[in-house]
């Protein structure tokens, strides 16, 4: 049995709508026009234990919305979805000792208290015993290198250190589920380093499935080796992010520093001109034919330099949404 | 149910924690909490000051009202206003999922979280207030008397309860509504007064006011031993039946919210 | 601002505009803040009529009490001012103030024309109460009918809006020095609901409570409007309210202008 598995799932809204300025709130007290939104339309997917899934796409592409499904706050307009064998939307008790949410930022700690009290509530709620409430404590602190601002009242601690407690807070019984709604937004570049870090040394030590959305390619980058694209409610991609580069860019890019200026009419025959400004071309070639043009442009013309790149994910996913994935 | 207490237990030590850590807090609650109390002595002391006899109370037993009044509101914005607050901020911000992904009744997490503490002193002035006017009366009480006053007390608070959660729960599709518990605060000062005054006004409003009489005065009626078995049925009946219907209305507005929040 | 020149006039009218449209987006909201100041008016009345019916009148009449909370729920709406906790906790103690201070327009004003709109939407619906009321009860409705004292109505209402609102902003600006603030206005409030008439018709107070609230200045807020509607006071007396109003009222710039002077200077100084 797959950990996560989605089928067909939809999920529709109906959407009010209000014209702007003072007519319009006038106009809105009589009637109102609304029209559905599909947030999520028709998507399927399977997850495995233990896999780490970036889930991207533009705001308002239904990430949130399929997160909140999987968790159990939201109840779908049409088919499965099966989290651990549950139906996320019972919200059984048992499903929910079992997974974690964390969007954004939530505020699950007293802000007077130490950070260490509320823990020792979601001790109590999550009835974790206390011998894995130890050590699971120690472990994430010194993960996150707060061991030694867990006496100090929250309203004291900076943001990241903040962020840090609440993901312990939210960590503590350590689900086998995760889901992360933009771990890293709104912090900085270092913290951005050390959630990443830890969301990956979390995955493999506890060995938890973890789905995580984010704005961030570096994120996904970094963390996920499976991803899946979604946009207007709808799966763009799903597969590995090796294979979305060979399937959505059939190219390479080969950057050459020359010695001497050489015509552009020249370079045409070989391949497309990206970047043209002497002494670097850069041109994009078919995959398959990227040695064999390497090949040749060292033995025509005055090549001082030479590399073969992939090119740029981002791009390539930019490219994915511009096309409608197809 | 043991699992539950043992979270309050762990609820009222967290709050208690959070009180001594801040005391511009403290001191601020504490203030207003002595400020209502005198507030509603004094107004019903000013209030009654030309009129020794209104809708069958006379002014000792109406001023009995209001002691047995600071008791019950007085427990009640213990255990209850503030989480009720809580409640409508949560529902304001878009915060529910954080309530709705804990393995625990959602409920309890959003009835017990808070405590305030310093309404104690509330308390103790409507005990001094009831003590005092007693003693003024001559009446006297049994152990048993007292432990059946206590009883209608705690039905009196259940039915406040059910009162207040079944207005908040609407919050849930009328987030901008927050405000409704300041409407609650004070629908509370309603139970104040002598039940017929509400009952007689007899226009479509005070029909929705009429639960609120059951709150305070028949407990009171019974230190008078006054009460009749009717107005103690009715308590009872009305308390059990709006704390269920309450129960069951907050969890189809769950429902409602898992189906259609955005 | 990149705005076309346009004079003070164009501005508060803008200020004004933006207002009425957020109240219209929370118009429910604004229908349960008039139930919340209509209820215990009614209450009071209700308990009244029971003490009035069974004590022999108990030193006053039906109508005089009717009409009393009835245009004290209008004049709660429309002459409170809830401008101290905006100015306190979001202007001052969260450092929205910064955003006002770097506009061309002074602070005082743009708060008073920003609240004018919630007045008199609150003022709309009670007077659309006492319509109603009156049309049913008309004959236990006393209101002022000489042209003249109308007028003088007016002015003492004017007055009254003033001084409520210059003594909200002292209190809000309050907050400069004092860091929670909260307990002393839950006080102010229960003061006000005593010594400004909420309570009781002030002439019916004990002898010496009565007196007391003569000399404070909030029966000059909401009292004094009340019962000159009423058509209960006679000229002079009148004359001497607006008198002893506009007196309150300069003691109550003073104080604010004084205070504000103050306040802004801690306020720039510590770099909120």
């Amino acid at each position: 049995m797959k950990t996560i598995s989605v089928r067909d799932l939809k999920k529709y809204y109906k959407i009010y709508e209000k014209e702007p300025g003072f007519l319009g709130s006038v106009k809105s007290l009589i009637y109102r026009n609304y029209h559905v939104s599909k947030a999520v339309d028709n998507i399927s997917f399977e997850i495995e234990e233990g896999e780490l899934v970036g889930f991207i796409g533009p705001n308002g592409a239904g990430k949130t919305t399929t997160l909140k499904c999987l968790s159990g706050l939201l109840y779908p307009t049409s088919g499965d979805v099966s989290v651990l064998n549950y139906k996320p939307f019972e919200r059984d008790h048992k499903f929910l000792r079992q997974i974690a949410l964390v969007m954004g930022q939530k505020n699950q700690l007293w802000w007077d208290l130490p950070a260490i009290e509320s823990f020792a509530l979601n001790k109590e709620i999550y009835q974790i015993p206390s011998k894995k409430y130890a050590s699971v404590l120690e472990e994430l602190s010194t993960l996150l290198e707060v061991k030694d601002v867990l006496q100090v009242q929250v309203r004291k601690l900076s943001l990241g250190q903040r962020m840090k407690c609440e993901l312990i807070a939210a960590l503590l019984h350590t689900p086998r589920v995760l889901f992360l709604d933009e771990p890293t937004i709104g912090l900085d570049v270092v913290m951005q380093k050390k959630l990443r870090d830890f969301i990956k040394e979390y995955n493999t030590e506890y060995n938890s499935t973890i789905l995580l959305t984010s704005h961030y390619m570096d994120d996904v980058k970094e963390l996920c080796r499976r991803v899946i694209i979604i946009d207007h409610g709808r799966i763009l991609y799903d597969g590995s992010l090796d294979e979305i580069v060979i399937k959505y860019a059939p190219y390479k890019l080969i950057t050459v520093i020359l010695h001497k200026k050489v015509e552009r009419a020249q370079l045409q025959k070989l391949g497309k001109i990206v970047d043209y400004s002497m002494p670097k071309v850069t041109l994009s070639v078919p995959r398959e034919e990227s040695n064999h043009v390497a090949a040749k442009l060292l033995e025509k013309f005055p090549v001082k330099d030479l590399n073969i790149e992939e090119p740029d994910i981002e791009g390539i996913i930019r490219d994915v949404f511009a096309k409608g994935g197809k | 149910m043991r699992r539950y207490l043992r979270i309050y237990k762990m609820l009222l030590h967290l709050n208690f924690a959070s009180l001594v850590a801040y005391r511009a807090n403290f001191v601020n609650s504490l203030i207003s909490s002595i400020a209502w109390a005198a507030f509603s002595l004094f107004s019903v002391i000013l209030l009654t000051g030309r009129t020794p006899n209104v809708y069958g109370w006379s002014r000792n037993e109406i001023i009995l009202l209001t002691g047995s009044y600071n008791i019950i509101v007085g427990i009640f914005h213990m255990v209850f206003s503030r989480n009720f607050q809580r409640f409508s901020t949560i529902v304001h911000y878009g915060r529910l999922d954080s309530i709705l992904t804990k393995p625990l009744d959602s409920q309890f997490l959003l009835s017990f979280w808070l405590v305030a503490y310093t309404s104690v002193i509330r308390v103790c002035m409507g005990i001094a207030i009831n003590i005092y006017i007693l003693t003024a009366m001559g009446l006297q009480y049994s152990v048993l008397d007292i432990m059946f006053f206590i009883l209608m007390m705690l039905l009196g608070i259940m039915l406040l309860y059910s009162l207040w959660l079944f207005v908040i729960t609407l919050t849930i599709w009328f987030t901008r509504l927050s405000n409704l518990v300041d409407l609650l605060y004070t629908m509370n000062g309603v139970t104040r007064y002598p039940p017929k005054m509400v009952n007689e006004a007899g226009n479509f409003f005070s029909y929705i006011l009429i639960p609120f009489t059951f709150v305070v005065a028949p407990p009171t009626r019974l230190l008078l031993q006054k009460a009749l078995s009717g107005e103690i049925i009715g308590l009872a009946v009305l308390s059990i039946s709006f704390f269920i219907l309450s129960r069951l209305f907050f969890r189809y507005a769950l429902k409602f919210y898992t189906s259609a929040s955005n | 601002m990149f705005l076309p020149k346009e004079g003070n006039n164009m501005r508060i009218l803008r200020i004004f505009l933006l207002h009425v449209q957020h109240i219209f987006e929370y118009r429910s909201r604004s229908l349960i803040w008039f139930f919340i100041s209509l209820l215990n008016p009614l209450m009071l009345l209700l308990f009244w009529k029971g003490a009035i019916l069974q004590n022999n009148g108990a030193g006053t009449t039906l109508p005089y009490i009717t009409s009393y909370y009835l245009l004290l729920v209008v004049a709660g709406a429309f002459l409170t001012a809830h401008v101290e906790e905006d100015v306190s906790e979001i202007d001052i103690h969260e450092g929205h103030l910064s955003q006002y201070l770097i506009r061309p327009f002074s602070y005082f004003w743009f708060k008073f024309f920003e609240e004018i709109p919630y007045r008199l939407l609150q003022g709309l619906y009670g007077v659309i109460v006492c319509a109603i009321f009156f049309s049913f009860f008309g004959q236990l409705f006393v209101f002022v009918t000489d042209p003249f004292q109308l007028f003088l109505c007016v002015i003492i209402t004017l007055l009254a809006y003033f001084l409520s609102f210059y003594f909200k902003m002292v209190l809000g600006i309050l907050a400069f020095w004092i860091q929670d603030i909260r307990g002393l206005y839950q006080v102010i409030e229960i003061v006000m609901l005593i010594f400004a008439g909420f309570l009781v018709p002030l002439e019916l107070l004990p002898p010496a409570v009565s007196h007391l609230s003569f000399i404070m200045p909030f029966a000059y807020m909401i009292y004094f409007p009340v019962v000159s509607f009423q058509g209960k006071l006679p000229l002079d007396t009148m004359l001497h309210v607006i008198e002893l109003q506009c007196l309150w009222l300069v003691l109550f710039v003073a104080i604010y202008q004084i205070m504000w002077r103050k306040g802004i200077q801690k306020f720039t100084a510590a770099g909120q």
